[in-house]
């Protein structure tokens, strides 16, 4: 029997703190997988199933309105692949997308891995480093910007680009202004890019000029398809290796069993990513009245696919809160799923892959030197601040 | 049960040959190879290969239940 959601004024953009924001979708799992959430007029969905469901069914549940909670961001990343349907969707993601499929990038994990190591070595160097900065942010920006042919200014600014960016996908905030600022930065630098044609040969960017060359896309595509490359190819991966950081060093015992068994990196990378989901989630508009799991839905609802809580329900998994390496949840939704599903997760993969074997190879221990500092951000859950130790094997200490 | 397998979406990453390796491969171009592709499940495959097909990141693999 098909019931409407149940209405809640909780207000999931009152904390930053990760135990807070799981509990409050754990208190909503209690009642459902589907509610509507009062101050911000969206349906907020945490359940597994839920998730999945809307996920896969990108006729109802449409990204062309936008993925963002509000008109103006909506209005910005309007022509994107992330905030566009089939079949423009389709063609556009296969210029995006091609090159950094699985096939596209497996030649290049040699090279990967020996930016990891040198990430790793020049870490090991210094007694205490800052986690984000110095391995988080390091590790992708001396992959990404190459392999996308980007000229070396700006390198540095992309990561505050990318983060102001994801946070004003998320309600209005204090933090609007200088988003919004972020937003333009980034625009008007693709926009330079694509005018300028400022690409290494060879490289993704490149191929989206050479795309439009040939008219499988439009000219004026190209600024927006450098977006859906520059917005989340670095801060994503920063952030989960962030995570790498922090979980580990808090679970010192499943770092051992990586160090016994370095077969289970793939499976600590799925768990890593559905213990601590970088992207809370993104918003789909319903193209009509439909029903999801048993929850009726009214046609123009904006919904909100919570990645995050999906990854934790205790409906699809066992002892959900607990960080397993060996538990391999391969199905898990934290890069999403279908036809939106994250087109760098291949890369993704390669770039944790290559960091985990050369932290695995050479640190004993990770240790926290003092609590480290969450970011405020809507969207992101990622550490601003990591104070921390690579203790060397056979280290003194 | 079948399976259905929609190659415009198949980006080769991978997670159905890791899940169920006797129901899907890739090919020498990284796409799936789908072991009961068109046909009928057999019984004794029908479990590996809907695990398989559930954990696909990008929808390319569909249960379609008979």
């Amino acid at each position: 029997m098909t019931h409407t959601a149940p209405a809640t004024d909780l207000d999931l953009f009152e904390a930053y703190d990760r135990e807070y924001r799981l509990e409050q979708y754990r208190e909503l799992r209690s009642t459902g997988e589907v509610h509507y959430l009062e101050r911000h007029d969206v349906y907020a969905i945490t359940g597994y199933d839920a998730v999945k469901t809307a996920l896969a069914d990108h006729d109802t549940f449409i990204s062309g309105a936008g993925v963002a909670f509000t008109d103006p961001v909506n209005q910005i990343i309007r022509g994107t692949t992330l905030a566009s349907d089939p079949p423009e969707h389709d063609q556009l993601r296969t210029v995006v997308a091609t090159g950094l499929q699985p096939r596209a990038v497996r030649g290049r994990s040699g090279e990967i891995g020996e930016q990891a190591r040198k990430v790793v070595a020049a870490a090991l160097e210094k007694e205490d480093i800052e986690g984000v900065s110095d391995l988080a942010q390091a590790m992708p920006l001396s992959v990404i910007p190459d392999f996308l042919g980007l000229p070396e200014r700006n390198r540095d600014r992309l990561f505050e680009w990318a983060q102001g960016g994801t946070d004003n996908l998320g309600p209005a905030s204090e933090r609007t202004p200088h988003n919004n600022e972020m937003s333009r930065c980034i625009a008007e630098f693709t926009i330079e890019l694509a005018e300028r044609r400022e690409f290494s040969s060879g490289s993704l960017g490149a191929e989206v000029i050479a795309a439009a060359d040939a008219g499988r896309i439009p000219q004026e595509k190209c600024p927006v398809l450098l977006i859906d490359y520059l917005g989340p190819s670095l801060e994503t991966t920063a952030t989960a290796i962030g995570h790498l950081l922090v979980t580990f060093a808090e679970h010192p015992e499943q770092w051992q069993i990586l160090r016994d068994e370095p077969a289970l990196v793939s499976s600590a990378i799925n768990e890593l990513v559905r213990y601590e989901s970088p992207i809370r989630g993104f918003t789909r508009v319903t193209s009509s009245e439909t029903e999801l799991c048993g929850v009726a839905l009214p046609a123009g609802a904006r919904v909100w696919t919570l990645l995050a809580s999906a990854n934790r329900d205790e409906r699809k998994w066992e002892r959900p809160d607990e960080f397993d390496v060996r538990r391999n949840p391969l199905d898990h939704l934290a890069f999403g799923y279908g036809t939106h599903g994250c087109a760098g997760q291949g890369v993704a993969r390669i770039e944790l892959h290559a960091l985990f074997h050369a932290l695995l190879e050479s640190v004993e221990r990770i240790e926290l030197t003092a609590a480290p500092t969450i970011a405020e951000n809507s969207m992101l859950n990622t550490w601003a601040r990591i104070p921390v130790r690579l203790v060397a094997e056979g280290s003194a200490r | 049960m079948r399976i259905e397998v929609i190659m415009e979406r198949c980006e080769g990453h991978g997670i159905c040959a890791e899940l169920a390796p006797d129901a899907y491969s890739l090919d020498d171009e990284g796409y799936v190879v789908f072991a009961h592709d068109g046909g009928e499940v057999p019984p004794s495959a029908q479990a590996a290969a809907a695990a398989g097909a559930r954990a696909c990141p990008v929808a390319a693999l569909l249960v379609r239940e008979a």
